[in-house]
């Protein structure tokens, strides 16, 4: 009953005027950097930072959050419409999508994804405020050392679910550690790192990390694939998906909803992992999985809802224990820092409108994103006539003028062009630059939290396995050391390597 | 791209660079560190966690470095090396030439000097982009795009507190125009002047950032 009243509380923040509109830009950038390639969340979120300078703490929090799932809905869009991912997480859509806007089903596939995606939605947010009053009170119960080992689980989980090479992925957290580490001490007020350069004593801003990386990096790499698009010609019709159709999807629905919920929860997770593993999932228990690629109902309904369950329910990780599971949810941390909110379980104590108004508002937002999706459809299609050329440089334009906005200091878009070029290279090199950034983030307050560990067991460094005195703290390295050696097991990378091939 | 050397033994080359850049990385960070001490009382000092993770960024890359000798595996494009290296030498050239005339405007107490950094920003990044451009088998190391990004960025990053954002925007949009290989310079003067517009009415003007709209000569 309590959770109804907290909800009816939340809901009452959220529908002021100005949250309801600030939830609709939300949604609406959402959906236009969903449908757009070549941009994504993070980039966007971190660009539209210095602009939420302005508004109150909820209201910033609920635009942005906006974005993330929004840009769930608009991906789809494309990936059906154009066979082309306008988002990574819509990467699986566009396999089936495609076929199915083909064979002229397009308005039975964007239903399907836009409903699925709501129903997700909708189960995702009552995960949100379900979990979290419970896990905030285990949360308070945490000292120093339990929150480092958490943190220690947390990007190992990112290590054992990013794709590509484990390796490379470990060598990622070091270098976001690494990063992290540069500027003032906290205890000393040594300078670290800094080469002498004053903008640089308060450590790289995050935006300029995140942008350079996801920004800049993401363009220089968009101008070298030309890309060809197949866009779907014929008018988008029949947007009412017949009862076959539903009844075809609904087990797909509920099983990508379940499998994105959990997949969104663990760190290193997220919407892109859910829908590559929902994809994997419907084919692999598919009576006849040789449709699949050829404009399977199911390949639409499973990772599109898996999707958007997984950027719902990354906010609870982020609310109630104050750590960002992943990159998008990382830049969500600097948006908080910019306005003085420390991400944790004092959120909930603290800012009860925040935290009930931000997930009321997720409900809210979702429910707008089906309406701004379905009927104006063609709206966004006649979008992706722009073309590219046109549309970086003004991403540029704006990221050079939300970065300098931060602090008003150039340094920070020169810095901002470095970074770009080191994320192009690294890159090019193999490497994936999503746990670095959420390594960064987590690096500040990991150290912070080691030192105060250390100095409360007087300098024992086996204070974390002390089960006698830390018992959460050692369960949670013994379980990061167990999926550490998993995660370099063969078998088990075999599989992992499985989930994220495509066809 | 699977690079396959003659004598059969396979190795990958992009594995090979990675754990050398790592190194590079963890060496640069040691060095910056050095002067820090390693150890306090409880342990841990102002040193001791840049090391820890510059040890292990350096025991990773060896390790992704060894076994790019041990296993097949994808080379790195052939623009790649030139092309990160000349830019990180634009990166340094750009920084030396601001500390430059920043430190000589100090010292002289003439502020036109910043006038002139940014006038020098303008022609550096314009020049290499146009050479760029115009090189006979144009683009022949791949650059142009990564250049012409960069150099529209660092050119903004230059100017923009003293020209404004009003005069900055034009000719950043169009030095990143270069980065495409499609559209025109009329194209480009007809967008840069509208986002500009656009730009110069949104963010000083509706949403009240501080960014400086008009040169303050």
């Amino acid at each position: 009953m309590e959770l109804l009243t907290n909800l009816a509380h939340g809901f009452a923040v959220a529908v002021t005027p100005m949250n309801i509109l600030l939830c609709l830009i939300g949604a609406l950038v959402g959906t236009l950097i969903g449908v757009l390639p070549g941009i994504g969340p993070i980039a966007t979120i971190a660009m539209l930072l210095p602009i939420t300078y302005k508004l109150d703490p909820t209201g910033a929090l609920i635009m942005l959050a906006g974005i993330y799932y929004g840009a769930q809905y608009g991906g789809s869009t494309t990936a059906i419409l154009v066979n082309l991912p306008g988002e990574s997480s819509s990467v699986v859509t566009a396999i089936d999508g495609h076929q199915m806007a083909k064979k002229g089903r397009a308005g039975t596939a964007l239903a399907i994804a836009a409903i699925g995606s709501f129903i997700a939605g909708t189960f995702g947010t009552i995960l949100v405020a379900a979990l979290g009053k419970p896990l905030t009170s285990v949360a308070q119960a945490f000292g120093p050392a339990d929150y480092f080992s958490l943190m220690v689980l947390g990007l190992v989980c990112a290590i054992v679910l990013a794709s590509g090479s484990v390796l490379k992925a470990i060598a990622m957290i070091f270098l976001g550690l690494l990063l992290s580490t540069i500027g003032t001490d906290l205890e000393t007020g040594e300078q670290r790192m800094t080469f002498g350069l004053l903008p640089l004593a308060d450590g790289i801003e995050f935006v300029t990390l995140a942008m350079g990386m996801f920004g800049f990096a993401e363009i220089l790499r968009n101008l070298e694939n030309t890309e060809s698009r197949d866009l779907v010609q014929q008018k988008v019709t029949n947007l009412m998906p017949t009862k076959a159709d539903m009844k075809e999807a609904a087990p797909a629905i509920a099983r990508g909803t379940v499998l994105g919920s959990i997949l969104g929860i663990l760190p290193g997770g997220g919407a892109v992992l859910a829908a590559f593993g929902a994809y994997t999932l419907e084919k692999k228990i598919a009576k006849n999985p040789q449709e699949f690629g050829k404009g399977a109902i199911r390949g639409v309904a499973g990772p599109e809802s898996a999707n958007n369950a997984a950027a719902q329910t990354s906010f609870i990780p982020l609310l109630t224990l104050g750590i960002p599971p992943n990159a998008v949810m990382a830049v969500m941390v600097g948006a908080m820092t910019i306005h003085g909110i420390v991400p944790g379980p004092q959120i909930m104590t603290k800012q009860p409108d925040l935290f009930w108004g931000l997930i009321a508002s997720m409900w809210i937002g979702n429910l707008m994103l089906v309406i701004i999706n379905l009927p104006l459809v063609g709206l966004w299609v006649r979008l992706l006539r722009v073309p590219y050329r046109m549309l970086f440089p003004a991403i540029l334009l704006f990221c050079a003028i939300g970065v300098y906005s931060i602090n008003n200091q150039p340094f920070d878009v020169v810095l901002t062009a470095f970074f770009g070029l080191t994320g192009y290279m690294l890159i090019k090199l193999g490497f994936e630059p999503a746990p670095m950034l959420v390594a960064f983030v987590l690096g500040k307050i990991m150290e912070e939290k080691l030192r105060q560990a250390m100095l409360l067991s007087r300098g024992d460094p086996w204070t974390f396995l002390d089960f006698s005195k830390h018992p959460i703290s050692t369960v949670l390295i013994v379980v990061s050391v167990v999926l550490l050696i998993l995660a370099v097991t063969p078998a088990l990378r075999k599989k992992r390597d499985e989930v994220f091939v495509e066809d | 791209m699977i690079a396959k050397p003659p004598g059969g033994r396979a190795r990958s080359i992009q594995d090979i660079v990675a754990g050398a850049v790592l190194i590079g990385i963890a060496a640069l960070a040691l060095y910056l560190v050095n002067h820090l001490p390693a150890a306090g009382r409880v342990g841990f000092a102002s040193g001791t966690a840049p090391r820890l993770f510059a040890y292990g960024l350096a025991a990773l890359g060896a390790w992704i470095m060894i076994s790019g000798f041990l296993k097949e595996g994808p080379g790195v494009d052939s623009s790649l090396a030139p092309s990160v290296a000349g830019l990180f030498v634009f990166f340094i050239v750009m920084w030396l030439v601001d500390q430059g005339l920043n430190s000589l405007a100090k010292s002289t107490g003439v502020v036109l000097f910043d006038k002139i950094s940014a006038l020098v920003g303008f022609i550096i990044s314009g020049g290499i982009v146009a050479v760029a451009n115009g090189f006979p088998g144009k683009d022949r190391f791949g650059m142009q795009g990564p250049l012409a990004i960069l150099g529209s960025v660092l050119f903004f990053a230059f100017t923009v507190r003293d020209l404004g954002l009003a005069v900055t925007g034009v000719p950043m949009i169009v030095i990143s125009y270069f980065a495409s290989r499609e559209g025109s310079i009329t194209e480009a003067l007809i967008f840069g002047a509208a986002m500009t517009a656009f730009c110069c009415v949104l963010f000083p003007g509706i949403l009240g950032q501080p960014i400086p709209l008009w040169p303050t000569f």
